[in-house]
């Protein structure tokens, strides 16, 4: 019988359905992907034709290759690939065909699967005793490992261990050493001896020398990078429990500045890359998996765990592929892949729960009542006696207090994340498949987030082409009011208030007498009803052709869907006291929609050839295309008679009408880009890069803006000069630079002439009419950013110890910004191209490897300053409003401030009554010397970003346990904390911080706080420096401690391995601010906002292979 | 395979190759110049805001119907009013200067005007339509726009020219001040086009109320007696003027509509305008559509708005322009049928709407100043809301007026006749004859009589060369600060000076 859901059924049954679809579809791979892998017996069972006739053995082999899914390894200093044959077969097996190719020489030749051996007899001939070995190849893990190569040291034998990780290897001699080496794993030796079994563990290369990073359009080995990519590790990536990418992201990249100020469920962390380069928009471009999302849902919809790894692109040659998007950095997601020959299940469990450590401690009810009583005494109103309403008498008589935060926060809430992957891998299909659910209760009541997704990554190989599909499907879903509406009151709430008032309802008078009543938090909280749902799909779908070796090309499609749908319901009693609602009567529900849709179509043909033994040629070029098209649709009504349908029977309102309301926007980009690298000797690097964008964003006669970009990498290691140091084991050189655009800084459409309407009347017959109302701008095009990168890397002690430099200058020209224009126009105002600012920096990432023996310690640590400075504004226009000024850092109005330098004592009664103060009142410098505090005693204060910042990472591993200690640290920025003007206001109204006892009084003539006061008569509305506070911190971001059972224990209850852990994140912050947490941002004197908890969170978790 | 590989390389470069028009955004949700003016109705839709911005002029803009009316012989600001934008123009006061707020606001509503046609100027040849009715639309356009730039020209002098809509900021902020000759040709081409190509009479009821050919001949008449007049004093003027106004006039050349009421009163009824002396009038409607008229509000009594028997809502409104004495004295009191329609007094000339306040037996309201009801509101005399009574730009008496004074420049006797036809309305005698120069001041006080409030004696002072005498002579508010050479002008904007220091300011300013 088919059951029928009920609405508020939704969001539960359908992750429920979600979860079921996942397993039923994950059942599916396995079982597809293990009658893939069954496959076996392939040497004996292929048979190939062949005819050729004077042709090189390298040609053959190709043709082979080419036919089959064979593959050669053989050293060509002992095999002669050049010397001539001629070859006929029919339907012959592979050893037939060898045999008959290498009749008379001394070459053997070995099948191994799909992998042919061929080797000259010349160096075994003379080794007497020869032997098998047997024996398998495990990670530190215990997990087995496929794909090893196992080389008889100074020979071409050697064979690959099979999926299980297994090898066996014939007619060897005692006395020869074998050679295990795979990627990303340390390299080992062991002389074979008289053992017939070798089993061997390959410990990860910490250092990791080979590494593969990814960068705009293709890959390229650490080494022989010659730009600046800083590459995060998927481990990095899951240190402490995270909603999405950017949380993962924090403090894990030098240079990648991250500042938390929300932390509601599912909050995004803002990133800026190097500086802010622009009046408006400075977020990084994030490409995942080759496609440049365009949502916002986009990247938040990414389980953190189904990533790869991460490249943060910072220098132009980096980014300068990306064009007119990448002037604020790229980053470059990489989502998992399967992996030749390994099959795995994986299971990744956690469970964190979080609490709410308020660092801001706050008065009882009786306190505040005496500094009340206090204000009225000080200020000599109503004769010096207090006033209270009765509800606060009330609660003072019965010693009651209300905690505000206690009333709308709970005590724990949990975060669960549930994640299985399934990946698996021949030459011919790799796939990984995963199915995620994140869950977390938000620390404000009723608040919560809650992400479950579906990823399949399918890499099919086809003759010559290779097809790679990536799909992404979550369903994302929010709810609870979380927003300044509760907060501000949580945070000011009068502790005199009672939650209730007599008769049940609650009560309203939260802000002190004299005040207009702020809605009461907990009202707000549980009645009103928000929630959204966003689904999300992403897919990308890549055909890659090999026309020859060595030249490729690609054709890729991409396609994004996001939809955000919000129902909002203010009740009945809350609505028409509800300034968010309007203030309307009965009730208010509204439905808004967001759908955004982003596709793209790219073409790539790469080229890669060695043109001699020393040169080496890269290139590529490519042409995309991608649109995006975005639309709102809103409603709302009014006037209900219950509450029952909250949002979801609008047309039963009787309130008055409401126009629904619509949008569309729509932008499309068109590029031609290109690459080339010229590599000599593997010790000069030289890239060229350029992109060329054409976007419609742009002013009709600035549709195309070419970026090119060029660097330099020099290997000083390969020199002999360098190499007889013995010193370096690595020393790289490079430089770069080249252009990159922000085209975000011009809004969709923001080029376009508007018509406003203005009718008239023909004697009583409207008559609709309209009139040019805004201006186009032909010639507005994007910000250009130049930038130049020096950078050095080096190894030393043994590859112990690894440091990465890298210094940069940015100047971004072109700024777009609001200029006035003669009104002869029609128009006061227009948007230009005119300003400049720079930006530079040092960047520094120290990787060492402190022990190395049983006990492993690696520490990490990055760190990295940014200067910011306006150099023009054009025109001669030196300062925009009260908020930028050529010559400082941009935004620098929000820094210049009047200066408190004490409070006015008993002894300065005199000079205190020149400014119109009083000893108890904050004392400011008069800077004019004019006797009295005003806006020309501003000057510059304080920093608005950091000096420098980073992170420091320990890892420390011993048998099964791991130790993960990760720290964050930022020096110098100062935050302005406006809301202690309110909480340190002196007048006993709204809920003040404990720090007021420490108040001036006659007997405590501090210089920190000033005198009770009502009115804020005790010092200036202005800003000041009173409350700019040093935001400088060290927070032990993360500790997390693991131990992995290894192998054989694990096998026996059917685990590969399985590794157990617990996580305490935000358990410490050492810092001078005062604040919720130093990564808040500023709030004015008398903005109604505060900042969103920080958490504490302590998960345990397990991650379990199979 | 080099063959397979040229094939691979073709097939991936013609993925590549797309539509043009890829890059070009055509928004959906708002209306831009070049997805709009696609057809008549557009172009049409396009003129109804053109023809709505002298509403701002007459009406809208703070205290606009007294703009031109303070600071002259005629009229000055009622003491009780402390605002400083308005004292400025009416006191003629030092701090009246080009940071002078109403002079920002007045410039800033020539070029809107400007603007708006130029943008639609600019549309009509892309859209495909009759090309008759095109002709007919861009007349309008280049009608209105040369009433823009003359009030512009008139007041700040020499002005930018500007007739194509312009984007690029930098060329923008380049202009300078075109010479005012230059500008007046520019006006009279557009008014020439407007009196060649309009109907006399719009056939169509929809369209009463749109400008004709005898409303571009008459603005043309005022441009060129303006120009024969001073400072350009290019005499030979007149006899253009002579010429059209003769046409207009006499030979009915532009149709035969024009006439004068029988009684002046008539000419200011509501259902009257537009009637038959309305040659160009700006269209108001009552309380709707935000098409309401505060002309009403501006002239009514601050007194009555004070008064608990009065408010807003009984007739009460600002006093922002009351008459100098001297223009109030000099009236034929009992003879004139104008000066009892156009004032009234605390004790004198009472409105019947008010004849309950009046006589009630807490005493009638005392008005410091007599007042103007010229454009009062009668039915119900609620000035809360706005008026539907339409104003005129050019009124056929006007027309009548500069017919006489042209033919008293070029010595033709035949101006009595028309000065007489004025005069026998208000039930005045024949002029006597009398020189040319007595008839020529004569004029200026008859059309102060018989225009006076209508928003255009500034500029009749001006062009006759008597502001800085007459205003000496009968303002007492302004005289004593007026200063010759200077206030014939107003400043221009500083915040235009600012980002142009190649534009000139005004002499003595």
């Amino acid at each position: 019988m088919n059951k029928k859901l009920k609405p508020e059924d939704t969001y539960a049954s359908l992750l429920t359905k979600l979860l079921r679809i996942m397993r039923l579809m994950i059942l599916m791979f396995i079982l597809g992907i293990n009658s893939l892998l069954a496959a076996s017996g392939y040497s004996q069972s292929t048979k190939i034709t062949l005819k050729m006739s004077d042709t090189r053995i390298e040609d053959v082999l190709n043709q082979i290759e080419s036919k089959s899914e064979f593959f050669f390894l053989f050293n060509q200093k002992q095999i002669d690939v050049n010397r001539k044959v001629s070859i006929e077969a029919k339907n012959e097996k592979i050893s037939d065909i060898l045999d008959e190719l290498f009749a008379g020489t001394d070459v053997k030749h070995q099948v191994i699967d799909r992998q042919i051996v061929l080797t000259t007899t010349s160096i075994t001939e003379n080794q007497q005793q020869v032997k098998k070995v047997t024996g398998k190849v495990t990670d530190s893990n215990g997990g087995s490992l496929p794909g090893v190569s196992i080389v008889v040291k100074g020979t071409t034998t050697g064979v690959i261990t099979d999926n299980s990780g297994n090898y066996t290897l014939s007619n060897i001699p005692e006395n020869a050493t074998l050679q295990f080496s795979f990627v990303g794993m340390k390299m080992q030796e062991i002389l074979v001896g008289s053992k017939a079994t070798i089993n061997v563990t390959l410990a990860e290369d910490a250092i990791g020398l080979e590494e593969v990073v990814a960068i705009g359009y293709g890959t390229v080995r650490k080494s022989d990078l010659a730009g600046s990519v800083s590459q995060v590790k998927a481990k990095d990536l899951m240190k402490i429990p995270s909603a999405n990418i950017s949380q993962a992201l924090q403090g894990n990249v030098a240079g990648l500045w991250s500042n938390q100020s929300d932390r509601s469920p599912g909050a995004g962390v803002y990133l800026s890359l190097r500086g802010s380069n622009s009046f408006s928009g400075n977020s990084p471009l994030f490409i995942v998996d080759g496609f440049p999302i365009a949502s916002g849902g986009g990247v938040e919809a990414i389980s953190p765990s189904d990533i790869e790894s991460v490249s943060v692109l910072k220098d132009a040659s980096s980014i300068a592929i990306y064009g007119a998007r990448a002037a604020n950095g790229v980053i470059l997601i990489t989502t998992k892949a399967g992996k030749l020959g390994k099959s795995n299940l994986e299971v990744g469990v956690y469970h964190g729960f979080q609490s709410f450590v308020n660092p801001v401690k706050m008065l009882n009810g009786a306190e505040l009542a005496d500094l009340r009583r206090d204000a009225y005494k000080n200020s000599n109103v109503n004769g010096g006696v207090a006033v209270f309403r009765s509800e606060e008498l009330e609660m003072l008589s019965n010693n009651q207090s209300t905690n505000w935060w206690d009333e709308i926060t709970g005590s724990s809430r949990d975060i669960g994340s549930y994640q299985i992957s399934f990946t698996g891998g021949t030459e011919n299909t790799r796939i990984m498949v995963s199915g995620n659910l994140y869950n977390e209760k938000g620390i404000v009541n009723n608040s919560g987030f809650t992400r479950g997704g579906i990823r399949t990554n399918i890499i099919q190989k086809i003759k010559k082409f290779t097809l790679t599909s990536n799909s992404n499907i979550s369903l994302m879903s929010g709810s609870g009011v979380t927003g300044e509406s509760i907060l501000y009151p949580a945070s000011i709430g009068n502790p005199l208030a009672p939650v209730r008032q007599k008769n049940g309802d609650y009560y309203t008078m939260i802000v002190g007498v004299g005040n207009t009543p702020w809605a009461n938090p907990v009202a707000y909280n549980r009645m009103i009803k928000s929630s959204y749902l966003e689904p999300h799909i992403t897919s990308t779908l890549a055909l890659e052709y090999l026309v020859f070796p060595g030249l490729k090309i690609k054709s890729q499609l991409s396609g994004e869907a996001d939809i955000w749908k919000q129902n909002y319901y203010v009740p009945i009693k809350l609505s028409s006291n509800h300034v968010e609602s309007g203030r309307v009567s009965d009730g208010y529900a509204q439905v808004s929609q967001n759908v955004n849709y982003n596709w793209m179509s790219e073409n790539t043909i790469s080229f890669n050839k060695l043109i001699t033994n020393k040169d080496q040629i890269e290139a590529l070029a490519g042409f995309s295309t991608q649109n995006n098209r975005w639309e709102s649709l809103q409603a709302s009504a009014s006037g209900f008679t219950t509450d029952l349908f909250e949002s979801y029977n609008m047309g039963n309102s009787t309130g008055e009408a409401r126009k629904p309301a619509s949008n569309l926007q729509e932008w499309s980009l068109m590029s031609y880009f290109g690459r080339m690298v010229y590599t000599r000797d593997n010790k000069y690097i030289i890239t060229g890069n350029f992109r060329s964008d054409g976007s419609s964003r742009f002013g009709a006669n600035n549709k195309w803006g070419f970026f090119p970009s060029a660097a330099i990498a020099w290997k000083m290691t390969e020199e002999p000069f360098i190499k007889s140091l013995n010193f370096f084991n690595d020393l790289k050189l490079r430089s770069s630079y080249g252009l990159a655009g922000n085209a975000e800084a011009i809004g969709v459409y923001m080029t376009q002439a508007r018509l406003g309407s203005s009718s008239y009347n023909w004697n009583g017959t409207e008559a609709a009419g309209y009139y040019t109302s805004q201006l186009s701008y032909e010639n507005l095009k994007w910000e250009t950013t130049k930038q130049f990168n020096a950078g050095l890397d080096f190894s030393i002690l043994d590859r112990r110890l690894n440091v990465t430099v890298e210094y940069y200058i940015k100047n971004t020209k072109d700024l777009i910004r609001s200029i006035p224009i003669l009104d002869v126009s029609g128009f006061q105002n227009g948007y230009a191209n005119l300003g400049n600012l720079e930006n530079k920096g040092l960047e520094i990432t120290l990787n060492s490897v402190v022990i190395d023996k049983g006990v492993k310690w690696n520490t990490t640590l990055n760190l990295a300053g940014n200067k910011n400075k306006l150099t023009s504004l054009g025109n001669g226009t030196t300062q925009i409003g009260t908020t930028h000024w050529v010559g400082q850092p941009i935004g620098i109005g929000a820094r210049y401030m009047i200066e408190k330098i004490g409070i006015w004592q008993t002894t300065e009664v005199a000079e205190a009554a020149k400014y119109g103060s009083v000893p108890g009142n904050v004392k400011y410098r008069d800077l004019n010397n004019d006797q009295k505090i005003d806006n020309k005693d501003r000057a510059f204060q304080g920093n608005l970003t950091p000096d420098y910042y980073g992170s420091l990472t320990n890892n420390v591993t011993y048998r099964g346990f791991d130790l993960n200690v990760f720290a964050t640290f930022e020096q110098g920025r100062d935050v302005y904390n406006g809301l202690n003007y309110k909480l340190l206001a002196g007048d006993g109204y709204d809920n003040h911080r404990r720090e007021i006892l420490e108040r001036w009084t006659t007997t405590n003539p501090t210089n920190k706080y000033p005198r009770a006061a009502l009115g804020g008569s005790n010092r200036s509305s202005m800003t000041s420096t009173e409350f700019l506070e040093d935001a400088s911190f060290i927070k032990l971001k993360s500790v997390s401690l693991g131990y992995t059972l290894a192998h054989p224990i694990a096998q026996k209850i059917g685990l590969d391995n399985i590794r157990f852990y617990f996580t305490g994140t935000n358990l410490l912050t050492f810092t001078k601010f005062t604040g919720m947490d130093p990564e808040d941002g500023d709030y004015s004197n008398n903005a109604r906002n505060s900042p969103y908890p920080i958490m504490r969170i302590l998960s345990i978790g397990f991650n379990a292979k199979f | 395979m080099k063959a397979k590989l040229y094939i691979v390389l073709l097939i991936w470069c013609l993925v590549g190759i797309s539509c043009k028009d890829y890059l070009n955004e055509s928004p959906k949700t708002f209306l831009t110049p070049s997805n709009f003016y696609t057809t008549e109705s557009d172009l049409k839709m396009g003129l109804n805001s053109i023809y709505a911005m002298p509403q701002e002029r007459y009406s809208n803009m703070w205290g606009a119907p007294n703009w031109f009316g303070w600071g002259t012989d005629c009229g000055q600001l009622t003491p009780a009013n402390g605002w400083p934008l308005h004292n400025q123009i009416a006191s003629l006061r030092t701090d009246f200067n080009s940071s002078s707020e109403i002079p920002w606001y007045f410039w800033d509503y020539v070029y809107r005007g400007v603007k708006n046609a130029n943008y639609l100027i600019q549309a009509i040849p892309n859209v495909q339509m009759d090309e008759t009715n095109k002709k007919i639309i861009e007349a309008q356009a280049r009608a209105f726009r040369a009433l823009f730039y003359f009030d512009g020209v008139r007041i700040f002098g020499a002005l930018p020219l500007i007739l194509k809509p312009t984007s690029d900021p930098d060329a923008l902020n380049a202009l300078t001040r075109t010479p005012v000759e230059e500008i007046y040709n520019q006006i009279i081409a557009d008014l020439k086009l407007g009196a060649q190509v309009l109907p006399n009479k719009w056939s169509s009821s929809e369209d009463q109320g749109r400008i004709t050919s005898g409303a571009c001949v008459a603005l043309l008449a005022r441009v060129y007696v303006t120009m024969a007049g001073s400072p350009l004093k290019k005499t030979a003027m007149w006899t253009e003027a002579k010429t059209i106004l003769k046409e207009l006039v006499e030979d009915k050349k532009y149709g035969t509509q024009y006439e004068l009421f029988t009684n002046y009163s008539d000419a200011f009824a509501d259902s009257n305008i537009p009637g038959k002396e309305s040659v160009w009038t700006v269209n108001f409607t009552k309380g709707t559509f935000g098409q309401a008229s505060d002309v009403h509000t501006n002239f009514a009594p601050l007194e009555l708005y004070y008064d608990s028997r009065g408010g807003l809502s009984r007739g009460g409104g600002w006093s922002n322009e009351l008459p100098t004495d001297a223009f109030y004295n000099s009236y034929d009191k009992i003879k004139d049928t104008r000066f009892k329609f156009t004032f009234w007094t605390s004790t004198a000339d009472f409105p019947d709407e008010y004849a309950d306040i009046n006589s009630s037996t807490t005493g009638p309201i005392v008005f410091e100043k007599p007042h103007i009801k010229k454009f009062r509101e009668k039915t119900p005399n609620d000035n809360s809301q706005g008026t539907g009574i339409d104003h005129y730009i050019i009124r056929y008496a006007d027309v009548l007026l500069m017919y006489a004074e042209t033919l008293n420049e070029l010595n033709d006797n035949n101006s009595y006749k028309y000065l007489n036809m004025i005069r026998n309305r208000a039930g005045l005698a024949d002029f006597p004859v009398k020189s040319q120069s007595e008839f020529r001041d004569q004029i200026l006080l008859e059309r102060a009589w018989e225009l006076c409030y209508e928003g255009e004696r500034r500029f009749e002072l001006t062009r006759a060369g008597k502001y800085y005498e007459l205003v000496k002579k009968w303002n007492t508010q302004a005289g004593s600060n007026v200063v010759q050479g200077k206030h014939e002008l107003w400043p221009i904007p500083q915040r235009e000076i600012d980002i142009n220091k190649n534009i000139t300011q005004n002499p003595n300013y």
